[in-house]
């Protein structure tokens, strides 16, 4: 049986752990807080810009038939894959779960004799794709707690690029939504090419817009923005996910380490009582034999 | 008065103006817009530069920098969507000095691969460019 000081030096490290963990749980509390709010901003650019996007498509059906990015592939041979995780860990599953999609669609894929290409998104994610040696196009990691979108616009150019030149067939994205505080699911969407339900194309207009500098370039670049501002909302979901996970796996540590303290403070007065008790017995036993 | 028209200004990360306005001007693609009240339909790109606006009752226009994006204008109603909008009077000339100089060492420095950091720098050169150019304007026009 250990001392009392082995004991007390073991509950005192447990004590500072629960401390440091009580107070990642705090810290992500707060930043959940912001995560969601910012989410909450970013939705009037992608609503404004989804319906723009839609009213073009809708008034002029020339642009809506060129534009490489609604375009349906007669065969997908290749496919990109936006893969969107956190950069630090500590959060419980969220990361493991994104991870467990992945490797499922690109399993999915390749027994389709489909080529998947990555465009990672965050640390986690990675070092995943680099565990299983995936072809990674682009990749931005020590994304921070803010979103920002410049430093989205590069890797995501090199992908909608290569949509653009036909390289690649589809795109997807894979990110951790955000249900509510307890429930985060990892989910993969379609982006590209973009659906006619995305478009909300379901009635015709009888007028038609002046364009500067031509309809199709416009309709183009007014896509590559759509596809940004989808893929910066998931990636502020994904950072709400985040925080939430992590408030939550931080306070099971806190209650753990709580219930933990507990139980060594049980064995250390146990170890005490007894060794009272071995002490009184041998002075009794002491008494006797004089 | 009805000569007033709905304007939202919008970019990827915020709101930054909803409001109306008697007229604003737009630094389209192909030159310099201006939309007043009942203006036909329009979809234009824009370019960096600087982004006007005059609110009614105020005796100054409402200056905005603006690094390209979109307008769009149907029913009376015009949206910017602004690639990265900036408010005139957050803006540090020497900062985006600074910054157009990084820039422009980057793009220059990596020939003519475009990689994400090329792509990033460029972003950067442009959001920098029409800051500048915001408050150019600022100073010619305003504080004389």
């Amino acid at each position: 049986m250990s001392t009392g000081k082995e004991i007390r030096s073991k509950i005192k490290s447990v004590q500072n752990t629960q401390k440091i963990t009580r107070a990642m749980q705090m810290v992500a509390t707060s930043k959940m807080r912001k995560t969601q709010e910012r989410m909450k901003m970013a939705r009037p650019y992608a609503e404004n810009v989804r319906r723009v996007m839609a009213n073009l498509a809708l008034v002029n059906p020339y642009a809506r038939n060129t534009t490489p990015f609604l375009r349906k592939p007669t065969e997908i041979k290749k496919v990109g894959i936006i893969f969107i995780t956190t950069d630090k860990g500590l959060c419980g599953g969220l990361n493991s779960n994104a991870i467990k999609l992945f490797y499922e669609q690109v399993r999915n894929f390749n027994s389709n004799n489909i080529g998947v290409e990555v465009c990672v998104l965050g640390h986690k994610g990675l070092n995943a794709a680099n565990r299983i040696g995936m072809e990674i196009g682009s990749s931005a990691v020590g994304l921070g707690d803010v979103p920002h979108m410049d430093k989205l616009v590069g890797p995501l150019a090199l992908v909608l690029n290569k949509f653009q030149n036909k390289e690649l067939d589809a795109v997807y994205v894979i990110y951790s939504h955000f249900i509510n505080t307890m429930k985060q699911q990892a989910v993969c969407e379609q982006l590209l090419p973009l659906s006619e339900k995305d478009l909300h194309l379901d009635k015709k207009l009888p007028w038609d817009y002046i364009y500067e500098p031509s309809a199709e370039t416009v309709l183009n670049d007014l896509i590559r923005r759509y596809i940004e501002s989808v893929v910066y909302q998931a990636l502020a979901d994904n950072m709400a996910s985040e925080q939430a996970s992590r408030m939550i796996a931080m306070r099971a540590a806190t209650d753990n380490a709580g219930e933990a303290i507990n139980q060594l403070r049980l064995v250390y007065n146990k170890s005490r009582q007894a060794a009272i008790t071995k002490e009184l017995a041998e002075i009794v036993a002491g008494s006797a034999a004089v | 008065m009805a000569h007033i028209m709905r304007v939202d200004v919008v970019d990827s990360e915020k709101q930054i103006f909803s409001g109306e306005v008697e007229y604003l001007i737009a630094p389209a693609s192909m030159g310099e817009v201006g939309v007043y009240p009942h203006h036909i339909p329009l979809i234009s790109k824009l370019k960096s530069g600087v982004l006007r606006m005059q609110i009614p009752g105020e005796t100054q226009q409402l200056i905005l920098a603006i690094s390209g994006g979109f307008l769009e204008v149907k029913d009376n109603h015009a949206t910017v969507l602004a690639d990265v909008i900036e408010r005139t009077d957050a803006l540090d000339e020497a900062r985006l000095i600074e910054q157009r100089t990084a820039a422009l060492a980057k793009i220059k420095h990596s020939g003519s691969t475009m990689t994400p950091d090329v792509a990033k720098a460029q972003a950067a050169l442009e959001i920098a460019i029409a800051q500048l150019k915001a408050l150019d304007y600022i100073k010619k026009h305003i504080k004389h």
